[in-house]
């Protein structure tokens, strides 16, 4: 009989981040309203978590809790990555808190159990892991959707993510139970030896219309076309802080968890066998969903007036861009690509969010004119960022787009990258006009002066730091992705 | 030294773009000169105190500085290579950019945006910098983009006037399409070549294509060689994507002489050259090249004689002489482009620094039609003007003369164009060398000679032109000097009947590929220097009798009108703009957005919901709504995947 | 004793799957979908614990009482907003709430 591997150093992140949710939410109920005190501990806690994941470095490749978590080198990048994502969200979100009246413990808390839920994503190795994570995810942030709550806009926000995030969570349910069903096992390393050998046709059905229900819940928790319909509503109505922690951090724990399940465990093998018979149709229809999100993704942002909504599209076809690692199965490029997008995405939203005032007041592009000169601290930034979705060598949007872009072109998807580059070229459009009505257009009334808080500009200079790093020097961190990436095949097996 | 030349200019837009705003005009001013100044005089040290001394092979100097991306195969390091074709771009890149920078102190005095002004030259300059000596692809790509960026930035300087934002637009997007192709090409190089350093793949290309591509082969070097050129046509301004360059004159004439003349958009020339062992092994690519460019310079020398302001006249002579370049880089003669390069950054320099001195002494007007007999009240302006206006045209011994000829000349005897392109390709030059003298008559008539006709215009307040400051004129006058005998240093051979050799042609060959000479084809030296004075006699005379009736066609009636398909310049803006920027816009706004989002998913709720719910009373009271239009929406994707996956998934694969 | 077949127990659960998904998307009443949408939960569940007792193993069994739990967790949130709304708008119809389009 195996040891149930009970090794509490393998979930420690998640455990740091749920102590201090905890913590914090008790300390709201004592005391309430004690945002520094409250927000630091939040970030320390994060810091601590990070710490924690840095320390499973050293672990290797190696399983714990009967093999329902894994630890490698994967699993501590895109953790890092989520943590980040959180933290700089505590940044972005310090403004907000007070113009809103929002108990900030319970906010704090919120975030915190979110990102616990994002993390045990990236580290399940175990379907069932996989739904409990999704699900602590997704109901953290339902009621973070609805945060602001005299606003109508911000409840429906919650209630369309709601009830569609509820509708895609049964079908992922349906299809764990349907693998289970046609493998007997939840295990993913399991059932990648399961699937690597041939299967009966009951089971191959099972397998299938499985993987299908899979496919379809991990496209709706990663915004691709046809299951992104939620998204420019959702982010449209959510209070501008959350819209940036929902475009990034789950996104990028989302990605982690496609990966495991469709690039890791039901790869092409080559061989006659049920892996490779559903390799051969995950692929195509992946390609399908990022062709589409690719093309729908840009060409509908470009007829957006309201910038939260283009960020949204934009969002999709962003989506459609890492499906494109997906498919060519480099996983440290869709790792090193969410690195990239949670930090110049989390900068866009964070001055979004800062120039929209109490109550989401001014998110129209056109109530951007003549922000450029007027307050340049907030324009330059936003301008760079911008150019850095776009793509624009010397930025991290571009280094994380030719690698990979080049990734998989190395892996047989010529055609899919044609697209992308055409399609980026088609972005720049969208992205350019925000920077055209910043420094080019009028304002029609007198531009008032947003005062900057400390916090908005420690994530700035983080947000900065991090595009022009990545942009220009990425070589440390490409080398520990390569690392990894040489550690993750003992590791699944 | 190669580190210090670059980020001298880095350095000083960084300190200008922090402090400038605070600082005075003169310290700016010496700030932004001072730094490109500081440029040129270490490019005038390596260049003559390293490079030159060396012999031809061993001409280049490589500085790594640090490594940019390692992941697997892919090694990009941030390095700089200095070699002849480099050193000489270098050379006139920091020479007429430190001239221009110095006119433009001058020219923008008073301007609310002084500093930004100066801020984004030097960024320029560092980011052209970059691009001309990258030791590779990518790097070269950043510089190729910044400069993109710096252009749109300079463009919209004057960002109070509405066209001036969407002629920076315009020249972003359209230069955007084009880098789609030179993304592309980047990505298929490193696929093939498992490197993206120019000399790892330069180095190893005959060795891995021993053969070149045939005419009308569609090999892979062929597809990469296009793909590049694709991104050459948007940088230099070729059909079909040269729309942007004359709206780009909406910028300050300092930026319009710099980046739109001189420097930026000859990057694709310098690409072109940079990769000419490339280029060399595709037959069908230099033929793509050469027709373009011929076509180019034709047709934009036409439009040129068409225009009304002085900067436009200019931009298309830019885009004409640019498609000389193109022209000779297809015939196989890459020396030559680079010498037409160095050529026409001084004396279209001169041009427009000359215009610029014009539209200043008369309060910012560039129309032409308000113009006229400024030679009198700017004798220093006018005299540089016609040195300029004598060396585009191509009169011996001014600078045009010899680098035109030369390429008139390769163009005839190119080994590589096919019968009888390579004539029917120097008779398109030819005609465009008439047209440009007239063109470039036209302007110097308008502007300095006949009746004044600003004061008649002048809101108000009467018009009385002085001459420019001398920090504008000095300028004028060093590129005058230049415009004059900046051609001497590549005299042909035929000259001298063999005795000189081509001083410029033997410095850059090293760097450049040789062309595969046709079978069917005969050698250069077989046509004989005889020939080729006949040919250039004949050229020299046939321009010089236009100018003479130029002049005396514009005097006698300067405003008369030009055709009017020309003066639209054949309405290409407005075909793509209905061909193509309205229905992508419309597409997405119409199409893909409100019908695909609403309509459809709403007919589909409508229809489904009915097909289910087939009671009349429910029917009734069904109405759109938009939660359930996306849950159906959703609920169609996951039976299009499942169906997929089931039935067309589960069937065991055939035997 | 002739035990039911399994393919019994599996097509009822996808009955019950396909009447839950389509009670969500007929209906307008947002309590009614969540209803449609526990429906759909509970036949998944109902496919785990046929696998599980034929498999004779436990992990799909443990699966439906994570689902169980996670059920009630996301009903307590789905409620609380569905009240939220009530609130402002003294209606469950979902048509109503449209306030975010285009």
């Amino acid at each position: 009989m195996e040891s149930l591997g009970i090794n509490y150093r393998a979930i420690g992140p998640e455990l740091v981040l749920t102590v201090t949710g905890v913590l914090v939410m008790l300390l709201e109920a004592f005391s309430p309203g004690k945002k520094v005190r409250d927000g630091i501990l939040a970030a320390a806690g994060i810091v601590l978590a990070g710490v924690a994941a840095l320390a499973l470095w050293e672990e290797g490749p190696v399983t714990a809790f009967s093999r329902m978590v894994i630890v490698d080198g994967f699993r501590v990048f895109f953790t890092l990555v989520i943590l980040l994502g959180t933290l700089l969200t505590i940044f972005v979100s310090w403004g907000f808190l007070d113009e809103e009246r929002i108990p900030p413990g319970e906010y704090f808390a919120l975030l915190l159990f979110g990102a616990v839920g994002m993390t045990l994503l990236v580290a399940g190795n175990d379907l069932m892991i996989l739904f409990l994570a999704l699900e602590t995810i997704t109901i953290a942030t339902y009621v973070l959707a609805g945060y602001r709550r005299e606003d109508l806009r911000s409840t429906e926000s919650a209630l369309k993510y709601f009830l569609l995030g509820a509708f895609s969570s049964a079908f992922l349910l349906y299809g764990i139970a349907l693998l289970y069903g046609a493998t007997r096992t939840t295990n993913l390393a399991e059932m990648a030896r399961v699937v690597s050998g041939p299967l009966g046709q009951a089971e191959i059905v099972l397998l299938m219309a499985g993987a299908a229900m899979l496919l379809i819940g991990f496209g709706f928790k990663v915004t691709t076309v046809p299951f992104h319909v939620w998204t420019p509503d959702v982010y449209e109505g959510a209070p501008t802080p959350v819209t940036a922690f929902l475009s990034t951090a789950p996104k990028a724990a989302g990605f982690a968890a496609f990966l495991r399940v469709f690039s890791l465990t039901f790869p092409p093998l080559g061989i006659e066998s049920a892996a490779d018979q559903l390799a051969s149709h995950w692929v195509a229809a992946v390609t399908a969903m990022s062709i589409l999100s690719m093309t729908f993704g840009n060409f509908i942002a470009i007829a957006q007036t309201n910038i939260k909504r283009m960020l949204a599209y934009s969002s999709i076809a962003h989506a459609g861009y890492v499906l494109i690692g997906v498919l060519a199965r480099d996983w440290a490029a869709v790792a090193f690509y969410m690195l990239v997008y949670t930090i110049m995405n989390l900068g866009c939203f964070a001055i979004v969010a800062l120039w929209a005032r109490r109550g989401d007041e001014r998110v129209l592009i056109a109530e951007y004119a003549g922000l450029g000169f007027r307050q340049p601290l907030l324009s330059f930034p936003l301008a760079i960022f911008l150019v850095s979705l776009a793509g624009f060598p010397g930025t991290a949007g571009f280094v994380a787009k030719f690698w990979l872009f080049k990734s998989a072109w190395g892996a047989g998807f010529p055609e899919l990258v044609i697209i992308g580059v055409l399609m980026t070229v088609v972005s720049v459009y969208y992205y350019l006009y925000v920077v055209i009505v910043m420094f080019f257009r009028e304002p029609k009334e007198e531009v008032p002066r947003v005062p900057l808080s400390r916090a908005f500009v420690a994530a700035m200079v983080v947000a900065l730091v991090g595009v022009f790093y990545l942009g220009l020097l990425p070589t440390r961190v490409f080398a520990v992705l390569n690392t990894a990436q040489n550690l993750l095949a003992i590791g699944q097996r | 030294m190669l580190k210090a030349l670059v980020l001298s200019p880095l350095i000083a837009a960084g300190i200008l773009g922090i402090f400038g705003r605070r600082w005075s005009e003169r310290l700016i001013a010496a700030i932004g000169c001072g730094s490109v100044g500081f440029s040129m005089l270490l490019a005038f040290r390596l260049f003559f105190g390293d490079l030159w001394p060396r012999p031809p092979e061993q001409r280049v100097i490589w500085e790594p500085f640090f490594s940019w991306i390692a992941s697997g195969p892919l090694r990009v390091d941030w390095g700089f290579q200095l070699d002849a074709l480099s050193g000489v771009y270098i050379l006139f890149v920091t020479f007429v950019g430190f001239w221009i920078h110095v006119f433009a102190v001058g020219y923008m005095r008073g301007d609310p945006g002084y500093a930004r002004f100066f801020a984004y030259m030097n960024l320029f300059m560092f980011m052209m910098l970059v691009l001309v000596l990258a030791d590779n692809f990518l790097v070269m790509f950043v510089g190729w983009e910044g400069v993109g960026l710096c252009s749109y930035l300079l463009i919209g300087h004057y960002f109070d006037r509405a066209y001036a934002a969407s002629a920076a637009k315009k020249a972003f997007i359209v230069n955007r399409i084009g880098d789609f192709g030179f993304a592309l090409g980047i990505i298929l190089i490193f696929a093939t070549f498992g490197t993206l350093r120019f000399s790892e793949v330069m180095g190893t290309i005959a060795a891995r294509f021993p053969e070149p591509e045939a005419l009308g082969e569609i090999g892979l070097l062929t597809t990469i060689a296009l793909l590049l050129f694709v991104g050459a046509t948007g940088k230099s301004a070729q059909i079909p994507l040269y729309v942007w360059l004359p709206d780009a004159m909406a910028g300050p004439t300092p930026v319009s002489a710099l980046i739109h003349a001189a420097t930026m958009v000859t990057a694709g020339v310098y690409m072109v050259a940079r990769c000419s062992d490339l280029y060399a092994r595709s037959l069908t690519a230099l033929f793509v090249i050469a027709v373009i460019g011929g076509m180019t310079a034709l047709l934009a020398a036409t439009i040129g004689l068409a225009q009304w302001n002085i900067k436009k006249v200019l931009a298309y002579s830019t885009i004409s002489q640019l498609g000389y370049m193109f022209l000779a880089c297809g015939a196989g003669a890459f020396s030559a482009a680079i010498f037409h390069v160095v050529t026409h950054a001084f004396f279209k320099a001169l041009l427009f620094l000359g215009a610029g001195s014009v539209i200043v002494a008369l309060h910012h007007e560039e129309d032409m039609r308000r113009m006229g007999g400024l030679k009198r009240a700017m004798p220093l302006t006018y005299g540089t003007m016609l040195c300029g206006w004598l060396a585009i045209a191509g009169l011996p011994p001014f600078a045009g003369f010899f680098s035109k000829d030369e390429i008139l000349w390769r163009t005839w005897t190119s080994p590589v164009l096919p019968e009888p392109w390579g004539r029917l390709l120097w008779a398109i030059g030819w005609a465009t060398a008439l047209l440009t003298a007239a063109y470039m008559t036209r302007l110097i008539v308008l502007t300095f000679e006949g009746e004044e006709r600003f004061a008649r215009s002048a809101e108000g307040h009467a018009l009385v032109p002085r001459e420019s400051p001398p920090v504008m004129t000095i300028p004028l006058l060093v590129l005058a000097v230049l415009s004059v005998s900046g051609g001497w240093v590549g005299i042909s051979e035929a000259y001298t009947g063999g005795r000189i050799a081509n001083e410029f042609e033997q410095f850059v060959r090293p760097a450049l590929a040789r062309v595969p000479v046709h079978s069917d084809h005969l050698a250069i030296a077989e046509f004989g220097h005889g020939m080729e004075l006949g040919l250039a006699a004949v050229t020299a005379l046939a321009v010089l009798a236009t100018l003479i009736w130029a002049r005396r066609f514009y005097r006698r009636d300067p405003l008369r009108p030009a055709p009017r398909l020309l003066e639209n310049k054949y309405y290409v803006d407005e075909i793509y703009e209905a061909l193509l920027v309205r229905p992508i816009v419309r597409g997405s706004t119409v199409l893909l957005w409100r019908v695909f989002d609403v309509a459809i998913i709403d007919g589909a709720v409508n229809g489904v919901a009915s097909a289910v719910a087939a009671g009349a009373a429910v029917l009734r009271r069904l109405q759109t709504g938009l939660v359930r239009s996306y849950i159906v929406m959703i609920l169609i994707g996951a039976l299009i995947v499942l169906g997929y996956f089931v039935f067309v998934g589960s069937q065991f694969p055939a035997r | 004793m002739t035990t039911i077949p399994i393919s019994w127990y599996l097509a009822v659960a996808a009955v019950l799957f396909t009447i839950g998904a389509v009670t969500v998307f007929v209906k307008r009443n947002a309590l009614v979908m969540l209803l449609g949408i526990e429906l759909m939960l509970n036949a998944a569940n109902l496919t785990a614990v046929t696998f599980s007792s034929y498999f004779r193993e436990l992990a799909g069994q443990i699966l439906v009482f994570f689902v169980m739990v996670v059920a009630a967790a996301e009903a307590a949130v789905g409620l609380a907003i569905i009240v939220l709304l009530f609130r402002h708008r003294e209606t469950l119809n979902v048509d109503e709430a449209q306030l975010l389009k285009l």
